[in-house]
């Protein structure tokens, strides 16, 4: 192997805090060799993005930093800013994982980009800068990149601000370049660009690559080694197929088998160990055998022709309709007693519209909504406040969900208090709805804050659960949460139904999730549901395009597969521009 | 962008016109200058038909409706006329006119202070951000809490006697009192540097003032955007802290600030009246309290005309920088 470019030895960090000194990161150790792409993996304050921030030199002053980072030969803590900054941006780069945030929204995405060229190269011209960042933008594959260019970040899309930010940090061919969560705030189909975007980005300028993510199964597809990080300090580090098929430590078994797998159909045949954990939730889920046929149990919700239109206006003192968001078209979905239907479709296709109506228990714009057979529009006020107990939600932020200021047995009992219940009753049901949930009674007067993110959210289940509904919608009810939390949530929610026979609506924007608890996938586009089937029909043999292209877009937690199915997507072409190869400077030519 | 600003522009007019309108029936149903009209020492009765024509002339006849004197007093502002002084003074000044000598006066109080405290403001704001909890940080927010306590008043004495104090020992000192030296001959050099000098310390307490609360709102919008991802994507980009701050932060962070400069104006008005009468400058402010006092109808909704355009004009002003600043809202 090679020199390594990137040496970490020994690297501690930790920031003072209210509650004593904080330890981000502890004697972490590893080396980046040059073209090698390393995935840093971890769950949430494992330290994954404080590492790759030290590397960058960008940690808060407040941080305390010891150990030692050498960069192409570089001491990184014995340089200054100013020498920093003559690094960052020309040999390493870094993407971001909310593109949203990280590019500023009052300067031209051209010229941002253009920023990056003459910040090391300041004899460009302003006017080459620009060609330049056109033709960055062009080979990340934004169409019309000399419009774009000069467009702001709020008028791209998530996705393409992303290939802006790729765009930004391959512009001066760096050496080292930091991915941290880059696809975390996307939907999975442009995920799946994006992935391969940068693969082929690192490809192409032959840098070295450090991806910090949460997701397995990203890194399956990308990574040559992976790092394993849990609570601040290193698990285990080997090469993408040691750790996926033969890992050696628990932990990285445990995060390996809580990945949902879309693939899990023919999981036998996959060497990885990823997933196995959902597998037995899979059992959990089918164990109840004998149901009888869905046609014979009685319908909970019934969802016809729904229609929800937002007028979009325009005008300061006169408003005027100028057009329409046809947020919800013409969607029909019914539920049975103790089912599952996952309503799975991408950001802004509909389904928290579809779920706001169906919680409001109001005459839709157009359609009929029938709860129990009744329909919401015919309900006087007091059937309608009585209706709300047997139609419950989980959010998806168990964060925001919960009162901070109220003990949970409080929270738990505020619909039941609504609804009416004894004091005697409510005191025996919280108990008795902490223990479905996995909770022990004695929790009942702690305080949200007091509990982790998957405790929360099984107090948002118990909640929910309170007044015995007949359907449950979950709102992304995992989304928030880590992977080994994630499948521990969906493995209670699975018993719970198998258990109560509630009934749920899963909303979910990942097919793999609701691979295991549903039993039949709504997939939603643009307002409409194009395609409704059995759960293992939907995978097996999906109907429509876009099921098809949802589906193979899901990351793979198998090197061999993922690997597979990888394509080209930069414009090499593009990005050799028009003076072929980068800006003729002779320091860099080398 | 120019669309942008011509419907804010129409906007302000038409809160312009309500907002005096306001003041112009409030003061017209409440004040009654026709009994101070005529002193109770008056020797032989007025004829009556005289007494009519003296107040109609004033527009202020209680015998004709209130929306007939607005009517009359819109059909004068449409011409440009804002009717005479009422009250107890007698002498039937045009309103214009009276707004015509104080307005400049005053003006270049409130233009120069405020001007003068938002930029301190910023410049000291953004620094403390910076430097969080340095000493200067420290000590810029001890200090602009102190001025924010103590009222208006209170900081012109001290200035004043400040002043004074320094005229004490050294004798030289700015002048204590007065806009303008009636002594010196007007347009002479000594008379254009006098009025330089007695600028200075009315300036002063109104850009202390404006600062102290300017520094503390900058401070909050620049600790946003220190924490802002853009900021970080900036330095890794390769800018030092220095540049990207200045490059990408300072504008972000002036974002907000647009909105409190539309309001600061009308703050710096109403310091500006302590000032005007500390000070015994004739500007408007002094009219104003003077107006109120003497039941002058048509003064009062004159000096209301004039800070409500003075407002808006700021408004406008601030949207402009806002739209300059922000392409998401052109």
């Amino acid at each position: 192997m090679s020199e390594p470019i990137l040496s970490v030895r020994d690297l501690s960090v930790s920031f003072p805090s209210e509650y004593g000194t904080v330890h981000a990161v502890q004697d972490l150790s590893y080396e980046v060799h040059k073209g090698e792409a390393l995935a840093i993996v971890g769950e949430s304050g494992s330290g994954k993005s404080v590492s790759s921030l030290a590397v960058m030199g960008l940690l808060p002053r407040t941080a305390s930093i010891s150990g030692e980072i050498e960069m192409l030969g570089h001491r990184m803590f014995e340089l200054d800013d100013r020498q920093l900054s003559r690094l960052r941006g020309n040999t390493i780069s870094m993407v971001f994982q909310d593109p949203l945030s990280a590019l500023t929204p009052v300067y031209r995405v051209g010229e941002q980009i253009a920023e990056v060229v003459r910040i090391h190269h300041p004899e460009t011209s302003k006017a080459r800068a620009h060609q330049r960042a056109v033709e960055l933008l062009d080979a990340v594959g934004i169409p019309e990149p000399g419009r774009r260019a000069n467009q702001y970040p709020h008028e791209f899309s998530g996705g393409m601000r992303q290939r802006a930010m790729i765009a930004m940090a391959i512009a001066n061919e760096p050496e080292l370049i930091i991915a941290d969560e880059p696809t975390t705030a996307l939907d999975v189909t442009i995920q799946a660009q994006v992935m391969d975007l940068l693969k082929s980005a690192q490809e192409l300028i032959g840098a070295a690559t450090v991806l910090i993510t949460h997701d397995m199964g990203v890194v399956a597809g990308f990574a040559d080694r992976v790092l394993v990080m849990k609570d601040s300090r290193m698990v285990e580090l080997g090469t993408v197929d040691e750790i996926f098929y033969t890992p050696r430590e628990q932990y990285t078994r445990d995060l390996l088998a809580a990945v949902p797998r879309v693939d899990a159909g023919e999981a036998g045949e996959s060497r990885s160990v990823a997933g196995s954990a959902m597998q037995k939730l899979a059992e959990v889920v089918d164990d109840d055998g004998a149901r009888p046929p869905r046609e014979e149990m009685p319908t909970v919700l019934e969802v016809e022709e729904l229609v929800r239109v937002f007028p979009i206006t325009k005008g300061a003192i006169v408003r005027r309709k100028v057009g329409e968001q046809r947020a919800v078209d013409g969607i029909s979905f019914d539920i049975r007693q103790g089912e599952c239907l996952a309503l799975v479709g991408e950001s802004g296709s509909g389904k928290t519209t579809t779920l706001m109506e169906i919680m409001q228990l109001r005459t839709p714009q157009q359609g009929v909504i029938r709860i129990g057979g009744k329909e919401t529009g015919a309900l006087t006020r007091k059937e309608r406040a009585a209706l709300r107990s047997d139609v419950t939600v989980v959010f998806q932020d168990p964060m925001a969900a919960l009162d901070p200021r109220m003990p949970i047995a409080d929270i738990i009992k505020e619909p039941m208090r609504v609804q009416g219940y004894s004091k005697e009753r409510m005191d025996e049901r919280v108990d008795w709805l902490l223990k479905m949930v996995g909770l022990l009674p004695e929790h009942a007067a702690r305080f949200p804050t007091e509990f982790s993110g998957g405790q929360r959210q099984r107090v948002g289940v118990a909640r929910a659960l309170a007044c015995d509904p007949k359907l449950i919608i979950l709102d992304e009810p995992t989304s928030a949460l880590d992977v080994t939390v994630q499948a521990g949530v969906l493995a209670m929610l699975a018993d719970l139904r198998a258990r109560l026979g509630v009934s749920f609506l899963f909303v979910s924007h990942d097919l793999s999730v609701v691979r295991h608890i549903s039993d039949r996938i709504a997939v939603m586009q643009k307002g409409r549901i194009v395609e409704l089937g059995d759960t293992e029909e939907v995978f097996t043999n999906p109907q429509h395009p876009y099921s098809r292209e949802l589906l193979s877009a899901v990351p793979i937690p198998d090197p061999e597969v993922a690997r597979a199915r990888r394509r080209e997507s930069i414009d090499r072409e593009a990005f050799e521009g028009t003076t072929g190869g980068f800006l003729p400077d002779p320091e860099d030519a080398e | 962008m120019i669309r942008f600003v011509s419907l804010r522009v129409l906007t302000y007019v038409i809160l312009a016109f309500v907002a005096t309108s306001f003041a112009y029936l409030l003061s017209a149903s409440l004040m009654h200058p026709e009994e101070v009209l005529y002193p109770p020492i008056a020797t032989e009765p007025v004829p009556a038909a005289t007494a009519q024509m003296y107040l109609d002339v004033r527009n202020v006849n209680p015998d004709t409706p209130l929306f007939e004197r607005y009517a009359n007093w819109l059909g004068g502002l449409v011409r440009g006329d804002l009717g005479v002084t009422t009250g107890t003074n007698k002498s039937m000044v045009p309103v214009m006119d009276e707004l015509f000598t104080r307005v400049p006066i005053s003006l270049r109080l409130v233009v120069l202070g405020t001007v003068i405290g938002t930029v301190l403001g910023i410049v000291l704001g953004m620094l403390a951000a910076v430097r969080r909890d340095s000493i200067g940080d420290r000590l810029s927010t001890l200090l602009a809490f102190f001025i924010l306590s103590l009222p208006t008043p209170v900081i012109i004495l001290i200035v004043q006697q400040t002043n004074q104090g320094i005229m004490d020992l050294s004798g030289w000192g700015l002048p204590a009192i007065n806009p303008i030296n009636p002594l010196l001959e007007p347009g002479s050099w000594d008379s254009i540097t006098y009025q330089a000098k007695a600028l200075i310390m009315p300036t002063i307490v109104l850009a202390v003032t404006a600062a102290a609360s300017y520094s503390r709102y900058m401070k909050v919008t620049t600790l946003d955007v220190l924490g802002s991802d853009y900021l970080r994507t900036a330095r890794a980009k390769g800018l030092t802290r220095g540049r990207a701050m200045n490059r990408h932060g300072l504008r972000m962070a002036l974002i907000p600030m647009g909105q409190y400069f539309a309001f600061a104006v009308g703050g710096a008005f109403s310091g500006s009246l302590f000032v005007e009468l500390m000070f015994n400058w004739q500007g408007i402010g002094r009219f104003a309290i003077s107006a109120i006092q003497m039941a002058d109808v048509n003064g009062t909704a004159g000096v209301v005309l004039y800070t409500a355009i003075l407002t808006l004009l700021s408004a406008t002003f601030a949207d402009i920088l806002q739209g300059a600043l922000d392409p998401r809202i052109r």
